[in-house]
């Protein structure tokens, strides 16, 4: 039998020239990852990318909404500052006592844009539109919006 | 007791093309609001519309009433469509009110050709456009730029397109603002915003921007349409359609967070939806924000001054002559995501205000102060983008608008279908053959991206013009439909 994890779901009524989601996960990990995932899977056809550059990324705030916006908008950043394409993403998420912080650290694998990456739609930016992150009974629940 | 009132039930028709929901409504409203559109547009309008700009109503310092034009839907903050005029001194500015694509905009060039010169070549043409035009996502820029250069382009605009050889001196008044706002400032922009648009001068993007060619189809107004160049049916003419790239959109949301975090705490403004923040325009933080989004609005000019650059190139390589053999002249460039300090007489006094247009535009009347002198006797030209299959306006600015609107118009037919509602509905390649069997040759970067831009994905543009025609916010001028197009 074959499994689908759906980790995340397009909300079709909202903000209708963009894109909102809703993400899941069981943990702060999967969350964001599902975040990674909506993200990629918006702007290109992920099969179509090669894991040939890999970037690490590390944030720390002390709000879980501030973190994964940073996160999907750091994203954003390589894509047009560096012309970058990512296909896997590994994530650590930390809370640190001392400083009540939340700290994250990513591990990204894809590209340079060629034309083998089939291309979708252009995310110009995350916005704090309807975002919140929260735990639910199943582990995690996130809604953020692209704007296209 | 009776069913909970809808926003939408407190607006009171006041005539065939607007409806008003006044002040006094019990929704804590410090303006009243203008939503305009015909019956058929009213209608349709979504909820989120209502909510957006009765929240925009509630901002500090608003003057007259907040408004919503007919090709409105849904955003964030403003609602697209959304227009709203704040005092110089008392009132706000918000990135929410502009959106992310700072100086998203539309410039419309003419040609003296025909469809008959231009059909059969069309494929060539639009293949070399594609080939010159770097279009979709991840594409670099086609002029590559220091830091030093990247500064000029964000603070001079047009201007240092012209001294480097993308256009022409005369393209340089037929546009707003001439192509450059005077208050652009680079050192209050960050270095993210930087490194975001420094290889992307020259770039169409995505989404629905597009370069698209275009035969005229109906003139309405032969006298004021010949002084903006267009003479004949069939006369082909150009449109370019696209913004400030990851510069504005990385501007946008970095003034947008700082504002939010302040808002409350620093300047006692409540927050009513997390994207429509504001800072005082008097504010240290406002003026910087003034100071970049112009920067950005600069760079948007110089965008498609560039690509026009790239059109005439690829005309001239295409029929063998100069572009300035062929006439093509560009005929406005107007702005439909920015903010503008301009001046407009209210209850009979003079007032400055800063007037933010989030997917609206500029309509200024005839005797306008900053339009070409060219235009005076007949208002600027305004350019509406339809969708890819439905066609396009010119129209022209009118002094109702001036009274009436804050000199503001429709810019586009606005979206009524989500993009994974219309992918569903339509492949990408089932789109460009249907496109092609009516004579609309098509090349885009992706065909998922093509399919979300389906002309039923839209607003059935005649509804639009008929409504801003309508209430006089602008006066049509010619019709315009597409027989080949570019997409990002």
């Amino acid at each position: 039998m074959v499994v689908v994890i759906i980790s995340y779901r397009l909300i079709e009524d909202i903000a209708i020239a963009d894109a909102c989601f809703d993400l899941f996960g069981n943990s702060l990990e999967e969350l964001f990852h599902a975040g990674f995932l909506a993200l990629m899977e918006t702007s290109v056809e992920v099969h179509t990318i090669k894991e040939i550059i890999e970037k690490n990324i590390t944030l720390e705030h002390q709000n879980l909404e501030q973190l994964l916006f940073g996160f999907l908008e750091e994203l954003i950043f390589l894509k047009d500052a560096e012309f970058l394409i990512f296909k896997k993403c590994e994530l650590s998420i930390n809370l640190i006592p001392e400083t009540s912080l939340y700290t994250l650290s990513a591990n990204v694998t894809g590209q340079e844009f060629n034309d083998e990456v089939s291309t979708i739609t252009d995310v110009k930016a995350i916005t704090f539109y309807q975002l919140f992150v929260r735990q639910n009974e199943n582990g995690w629940e996130a809604r953020v919006t692209f704007d296209l | 007791m009776g069913a909970k009132m809808s926003v939408k039930d407190h607006a009171v028709k006041i005539d065939e093309y607007t409806h008003e929901i006044p002040k006094k409504s019990d929704l804590g409203m410090n303006a009243p609001v203008k939503i305009y559109g015909n019956p058929s547009i009213y209608k349709m309008l979504d909820r989120g519309v209502f909510q957006q700009i009765i929240n925009v109503s509630k901002l500090p310092g608003l003057v007259g009433h907040a408004m919503t034009m007919p090709d409105a839907h849904w955003g964030y903050g403003f609602p697209i469509g959304g227009v709203a005029a704040f005092d110089v001194n008392k009132g706000v500015i918000s990135p929410g009110g502009i959106g992310f694509d700072i100086n998203c905009g539309i410039r419309m060039i003419t040609t003296n050709l025909t469809v008959a010169e231009v059909k059969p070549k069309i494929r060539e043409l639009i293949n070399t456009l594609y080939d010159l035009i770097p279009a979709g996502v991840g594409k670099k820029g086609s002029v590559p730029l220091s830091m030093q250069q990247f500064r000029d382009v964000a603070e001079k605009g047009t201007e240092w397109c012209i001294e480097n050889g993308y256009g022409w001196d005369e393209d340089l008044e037929k546009q707003e603002n001439n192509g450059c706002l005077t208050a652009a400032d680079f050192s209050v922009v960050s270095d993210k915003a930087k490194s975001r648009g420094i290889k992307q001068l020259g770039t169409l993007g995505s989404g629905n921007h597009y370069c698209e060619v275009q035969t005229v189809n109906q003139i309405f107004d032969p006298d004021t349409a010949k002084i903006m160049g267009v003479r004949d049916k069939d006369q082909v003419v150009v449109m370019v359609h696209c913004g400030s790239r990851g510069f504005g959109h990385q501007i946008a949301s970095d003034y947008l967070r700082e504002f939010l975090n302040k808002m409350e705490t620093k300047w006692n403004i409540p927050i009513y939806e997390k994207e429509l923040s504001a800072a005082p325009i008097n504010s240290k933080e406002g003026q910087n924000y003034l100071k970049a989004m112009s920067a950005a609005a600069n760079f948007g000019f110089a965008n498609r001054q560039v690509i026009m650059s790239h059109v005439r190139k690829g005309f001239e390589q295409i029929f063998g002559r100069t572009a300035e053999d062929m006439e093509m002249n560009l005929v406005y460039d107007v702005a439909h995501n920015i903010a503008k300090q301009e001046e407009y007489l209210i209850d009979g006094k003079s007032r400055q205000v800063i007037v933010h247009r989030k997917g609206a535009t500029r309509s200024f009347g005839p005797n306008s102060k900053d339009i070409p002198s060219i235009y005076k006797s007949v208002g600027q030209p305004v350019i509406l983008g339809g969708s890819m299959e439905t066609g396009s306006y010119l129209l022209a600015g009118t002094e109702a608008a001036m009274r009436n609107s804050f000199g503001s118009t429709a810019h586009g037919s606005g979206r009524t279908m989500s993009r994974s509602k219309a992918k569903k509905k339509i492949k990408g390649h089932v789109l460009r053959s249907q496109m092609e069997a009516k004579g609309i040759y098509v090349r885009a970067a992706s065909m998922a991206g093509l399919a979300e831009e389906a002309g039923f994905a839209y607003k059935n543009i005649n509804d639009v013009i008929d409504s801003i025609h309508g209430a006089d916010l602008s006066r049509k001028i010619a019709q315009l439909v597409p027989i080949g197009n570019i997409k990002g």
